[in-house]
Parts: C-alpha cells; sequence; structure tokens
C-alpha cells in the first residue's frame, strides 16, 4: 500500500517538475535534483507518518520541491518557489476537502488515521493533475503563465500569498496533532468540536486554493493589462511620428511647389537668352537655378521603401543625431510575412530602443547603430548592430532592463521572442565584448 | 563554360560591359562567353532555347515594353536559376529586387571598373559552385552520387545514415556523424540532434522543440544544439545581406 501511495505522490510530482522544464528548458541536464526528490519523497512517506511530526512533511516537500524546480529548469529562486509551493499547496487543499467530504459521508471515520490519509492522497492527486491539465487548457495557457513568470513584481504578490497559505495550512494540519483524539470524536461521530474543525478545515482549504488560482488569474490579468498599456502608447508614439514624417513630406512637397513656381518664369527667360544667343548670361542663370533648388527644395530622405518604416527611421535619426550616435542602414520592409504592421512596429522600437540606450552608455566618438534588413530567400531578417559598455545584465539567459522603471521594461526583449516564434522565425544575438559590439537579429520565415 | 547574358536597351552600355566583362574574364582566366540583349522580350524569347544554360544574367531596369524586374519575374517563374545582377541607373528598385533573388543591385553611376570586378568574380564564384558540389557514398561495394543542393537532411541510427534527398528520395549507407560533419564541412549542414544532420537552405520555419523542413518533413531539435542551429542559420542567412550604392558595412554613415 504504502509503495504504491509513494509512486503516485513521485508522479504527481514529476509531472509538475516535467511541466516547468517544458515551459523553461535548461542546457545541461543533471540527475541529481530527481534523484533528491524521489529519495525525500519516499522517505518522507515512510518515516513521517506519525502524527506528531506529519505536519511538517508539507513543509520539506514544497522546499525539496522549489530545490528542484531550481535546479532542473532555468527558473530562477523566486519562479521556482511559485512552481514548488503552487504544485504543493494545490494537491493538499485538494485533499484537505476531499478529507472533509469523506468524513461528512462516512461519519465516523478517524480521520487522523494513516491508512485514511494515505488512500486519500491516492484518490486525490490524479484528480489535481487533471484539475491543474484543465486549469492549463482554460486560463492558463503556457505563454500567458510565462509571461506572468517574468513579471517579477506581480509574481512576488503571488508568493508571499503562497507563503501565507502554507503557513496557514500548516497550522490547519497541526490541530490534529494538538488535540486528542477524544476532542473531535463522541460516541456517534463527531463531536461538535469534530464538526468544527472539520467545517473550519473546509473553509480553508476551499480558501487557499480558490485565492491561490483567483491571485494568479489577476496577476495575469495584470501583466496583459501592463502589455496592453504597453502596446497603446508604443501606438501612440507611432502615430506622433507618423504624424512628424507627413509634416516634413509637406514641407518637401510644399518647397518644391515653390520652385516649380519659379521654375516656369526662369525657364521662360533661360530660352529668350538662348534665343538671343547670350550664351554667357544663359549658363549663370542655369548656374543660379542650381544654386536656387539646392536652397529651395528641402532633401526628403528615404530609408526604406515603407512609410511606416520611414517614419521611425527619421525619428531615430533625429534621436541619433542629438545623441552623437553614428547611424547606418539599409533596410527594406518584410514582405510576405505574417507579421502584422504592429508586430512590426513592435520589434524595430524595441530593437532601435535599446541599441540607442546601449550607445548612451559609451563615450560619444564610438557611438554606432548599424541597422540591415533584408528578404532574402524565404526568411525577412532584421539586424541591428550597436556598441555597448561591454556589460550585461543577464539573468537565467534573458536580459535585464536597467532603466529606472522596472515593472514596465524588461518584457519587450521577450516579447519580441514571442512574435519571432509564435510565427516560426527567432530572436538570436551576439555579445562581442572585445569590440564591444553588441548584435541581434530576428529571423521570419517568409511564406511564399 | 560560363555563359552569360547582358540584357540592356542602350547599346552603348551594352558594349561598355562587355568589354569590361571580356576584360575581366582574360585578366583571371575564365572561360566565357556572353550573349547581347536589347530588350526583355527578346531575353524572355531566347530562354526557352539557349538561356536555360544561362548561368549569369545582367539586367538593365529601365527597358522599353518589358521592364527588367518583369523580365526578371518572369524568368523566375520559368525556373530560371541563374544569377541575376542588377545594373541600372535608378535606386528606386532595389527593394523589388529582394524579391527575385537577385545577387547584386549595381548603380551604373557608382560603379566603379573596380567594383565591378569584384561583384563580377563574386557571381562567377557563386555560378560555379552549384554545378561541382556532389555528395558520394558507398554501399553494397556501389558508389553514389547526389548533388549536395538535393539533400535536406540526414538521419543517423546506431552506424546506418539515411541521405534524404531530391523530394522525397532517400538512401542508406554506413558512416558516423563525425566522419559525416567533417565530410560536409562548410557546406552548410548543421546538427540539429543527435542523430540529425540538417542542410540549412531547407529550413523553413522553427518550432518549439522541432524545424520544418521545405519538404514537409519535421525535425526535432535537442536541447543542447538549439542555439548552435540557430546562430549557424543566422550566420547563413545573414551571408546573403546584398549592399548597394552606399556601402554599409565598409564606409557607413548616411547623413
Amino acid at each position: 500500500m504504502i509503495y504504491f501511495v509513494i509512486s503516485v505522490a513521485i508522479l504527481y510530482f514529476f509531472s509538475f517538475l516535467f511541466y516547468y522544464r517544458r515551459l523553461f528548458p535548461i542546457q545541461k541536464r543533471s540527475v541529481l535534483p530527481f534523484l533528491l526528490l524521489l529519495v525525500i519523497i519516499t522517505v518522507s512517506y515512510l518515516f513521517m507518518n506519525d502524527l506528531s511530526i506529519r505536519w511538517l512533511k508539507m513543509i520539506i516537500i514544497m522546499t525539496t520541491m522549489v530545490l528542484c524546480i531550481r535546479f532542473s529548469t532555468g527558473m530562477d529562486w523566486l519562479q521556482a518557489f511559485y512552481g514548488g509551493a503552487c504544485s504543493v499547496l494545490v494537491a493538499y487543499s485538494f485533499r484537505g476537502i476531499f478529507t472533509v467530504i469523506s468524513v461528512f459521508i462516512l461519519h465516523k471515520r478517524d480521520f487522523s488515521n494513516v491508512n485514511y490519509y494515505l488512500t486519500n492522497t491516492v484518490l486525490i492527486l490524479p484528480f489535481v493533475l487533471l484539475f491543474c491539465l484543465f486549469l492549463r487548457k482554460t486560463i492558463l495557457p503556457d505563454n500567458k503563465l510565462k509571461l506572468f513568470l517574468y513579471n517579477y513584481n506581480q509574481l512576488k504578490f503571488v508568493v508571499i500569498y503562497e507563503i501565507a497559505a502554507v503557513l496557514n495550512l500548516t497550522v490547519m494540519n497541526s490541530g490534529l496533532y494538538i488535540f486528542s483524539y477524544d476532542v473531535w470524536f463522541s460516541e456517534n461521530g463527531l463531536s461538535s468540536w469534530g464538526t468544527w474543525f472539520v467545517i473550519m478545515g473546509l473553509g480553508n482549504c476551499l480558501l487557499s486554493i480558490g485565492m491561490l488560482i483567483y491571485a494568479i488569474y489577476q496577476s495575469i490579468q495584470g501583466t496583459e493589462l501592463i502589455e496592453y498599456q504597453w502596446r497603446a502608447q508604443m501606438l501612440e508614439e507611432q502615430y506622433e511620428r507618423q504624424m512628424r514624417h507627413y509634416k516634413s513630406y509637406q514641407k518637401y512637397t510644399e518647397s518644391f511647389r515653390a520652385f516649380k513656381h519659379d521654375y516656369q518664369s526662369m525657364m521662360a527667360s533661360l530660352k529668350l537668352l538662348i534665343r538671343e544667343n547670350d550664351n554667357e548670361k544663359a549658363l549663370e542663370l542655369i548656374d543660379d537655378m542650381f544654386n536656387e533648388m539646392q536652397k529651395k527644395v528641402q532633401i526628403h530622405k528615404r530609408y526604406s521603401d515603407s512609410v511606416v518604416l520611414d517614419g521611425m527611421m527619421q525619428d531615430l535619426a533625429n534621436i541619433c543625431e542629438e545623441k552623437g550616435i553614428r547611424l547606418s542602414s539599409n533596410i527594406a520592409v518584410p514582405r510576405d510575412t505574417k507579421m502584422t504592421m504592429l508586430d512590426m512596429i513592435r520589434i524595430f522600437s524595441n530593437f532601435t530602443n535599446n541599441a540607442v540606450e546601449a550607445c548612451q552608455k559609451v563615450p560619444v566618438p564610438d557611438r554606432f547603430i548599424e541597422i540591415i534588413s533584408t528578404n532574402r530567400q524565404q526568411w525577412a531578417t532584421l539586424q541591428v548592430a550597436n556598441c555597448y559598455d561591454g556589460n550585461i545584465h543577464m539573468k537565467n539567459g534573458q536580459f535585464l532592463t536597467t532603466k529606472m522603471e522596472k515593472q514596465n521594461h524588461g518584457l519587450g526583449l521577450l516579447i519580441v521572442k514571442e512574435i519571432a516564434e509564435n510565427l516560426g522565425g527567432f530572436v538570436i544575438y551576439e555579445t562581442d565584448s572585445e569590440n564591444k559590439t553588441f548584435l541581434i537579429r530576428i529571423h521570419i520565415p517568409r511564406t511564399k | 563554360m560560363l555563359k552569360i547574358a547582358l540584357c540592356d536597351d542602350n547599346p552603348r552600355a551594352i558594349k561598355q560591359y562587355a568589354e569590361l566583362i571580356s576584360q575581366i574574364s582574360k585578366k583571371h582566366q575564365i572561360n566565357m562567353e556572353i550573349s547581347c540583349f536589347d530588350n526583355g522580350e527578346i531575353l524572355l524569347f531566347h530562354y526557352s532555347d539557349v538561356l536555360k544554360e544561362t548561368d549569369i544574367i545582367y539586367l538593365d531596369i529601365m527597358m522599353g515594353e518589358t521592364d527588367g524586374m518583369e523580365t526578371a519575374r518572369r524568368l523566375r517563374e520559368c525556373g530560371c536559376k541563374a544569377q541575376i545582377v542588377f545594373l541600372t541607373s535608378y535606386e528606386d528598385y532595389v527593394y523589388e529586387a529582394f524579391d527575385v533573388n537577385a545577387v547584386q543591385y549595381l548603380l551604373k553611376e557608382n560603379t566603379s571598373a573596380e567594383r565591378f570586378e569584384e561583384v563580377f568574380l563574386k557571381v562567377v564564384e557563386l555560378a560555379s559552385k552549384k554545378e561541382e558540389e556532389l555528395f558520394t557514398f558507398e554501399f553494397d561495394g556501389r558508389t553514389s552520387v547526389i548533388p549536395i543542393h538535393q539533400i535536406s537532411h540526414f538521419e543517423i541510427w546506431q552506424r546506418i545514415v539515411t541521405v534524404y534527398y531530391d523530394n522525397g528520395k532517400s538512401a542508406k549507407f554506413y558512416s558516423s556523424m563525425t566522419q559525416l560533419e567533417d565530410k560536409l564541412l562548410g557546406k552548410d549542414f548543421v546538427r540539429a540532434h543527435r542523430s540529425f544532420l540538417v542542410h540549412l537552405p531547407y529550413i523553413v520555419t522553427f518550432r518549439q522543440q522541432s524545424i520544418l523542413l521545405k519538404t514537409g518533413q519535421s525535425i526535432p531539435i535537442g536541447v543542447t544544439h538549439a542555439q548552435s542551429l540557430k546562430k549557424a542559420f543566422s550566420e547563413y542567412i545573414s551571408r546573403f545581406h546584398i549592399y548597394y550604392g552606399r556601402n554599409v558595412d565598409k564606409k557607413g554613415g548616411m547623413s
């Protein structure tokens, strides 16, 4: 019996572990964390069934789970804590609910009995797994969860709740051990104390699990809201850029019109001069016309074959001029990709903002940004190379923002990565610490 | 022998560039033959008999009825595999040049004889590469030969290698992954998995844990190979950036 229980428990915790491993793949494989989990679960189920220490089991298994997740997946401590606590909390809460219900149905059973406790565990764990699967399919899909796990502010909030919930459940469980059997039971089933305790337990468990799901769900909503605001803000910025771009276009057209007006009269006099064979004066006039054009007709730079990109490039060029950054570019708008215009703007602004930010940390003579985008064969590519100060802030393969308002930033590159991966492409970067050059590329497949 | 076609509606330009090409070829001892056309229609008309074997086509863009871009597009539709170089006075079409897989976009005014030579040699290298590269292997005492560009990937199981090529064909032989990797070094074959070696030009989509090939097959990505595969692929794609007129990588500076 006991070994069956152990294997079910192991299966349960390993499925969580593999789920997180899928979400956060890691390069090196180590069997050690798995073995640790295996041993600790086995030991705790074999030797910790005595009432006086049973309440400790939850905390021990949770700690082990956190350690295992930390060292066998790509998650950091906070994320690992979230994952470990989550798996344990859901299991214990559900078991609590199940125990209470069965006490009511079967009346006189001693709920502190070890065998009873083990049977409950075996029965409830598969159900909990199914429940989690259901959650994953409905309100907590992988991509949303992942975004949430990188939003540390929200994550901290959930983890604090988890700690409170774990303490709460531990205190609850220890009630079994503090008071004797006689307090909970009278001859014909539960005593009034027992009923109170059982109902409290039910409420407690329901509350724990409900609050946990609610907290996670709310945090994900919060993360989405931040992303949404960010997106709206970006659209507004892009709109302004476009307006500025159109205005400069307008100026160009106006100046051209003014020149055309003069041009007609100048042509008339030129004809006259040639007819009269006054070549010297005619040549002079031609020179004047040329100068006039140079002066009056403003040059409108074309950076790419798209007005949207041109608007952004115009802006970038202004920023670069202001900050003394050398900018060079060769840009073709991505063709035949499934990318939306908004995605394109997000990718481009993300790459260029990061590049400008990095450039500001190096002395002016070294500052440069080089942008190339191509549609070669089946792939659209955007490449941005820039200088940087040689320090990269990384955490688990993710860049950390160096900006002041941390909660709004740092997600940018993650979102770009997600866009690329959803379209079947990827983002890759190289750092050359010797030449202090940072290079980032995004490749998106073309459908044609 | 390399076959080169030159298409421009300006006879002076044709003469100038034909001479330039002959000079360069003589200098580098390249064996070639030039055919000249004065408009796109004629070029397309000749395509069916003469041009099928043409390796390099120089195209002007602003020409009579069928412009150079249209000509290139129609050539590609007929399955023309030649290296196309645009040689024009207009900057405006450079972005469209990407769509017809042109190797280069040269602006007549901005292209010095040296630059023209440099580009010509690069194109010649690309054009001659295609014919030569073959993959040979032996199985059951028989030697087989497959053009490398037809191979999509290799799968290895124990000591048996299966090579997948030419849209759905496959063949088996004995080898090891290391031997195979050595043999195909520098030919754009990269490990995607413990037992898969992929030809980079065949990749169409990257997924979470697999890649999709042009042939429709899906190949698993091993965790240890994911990063190196992406890196190699990125390098492969970026190797073909075309630069025109203002050369970004050398001088930069566009203001």
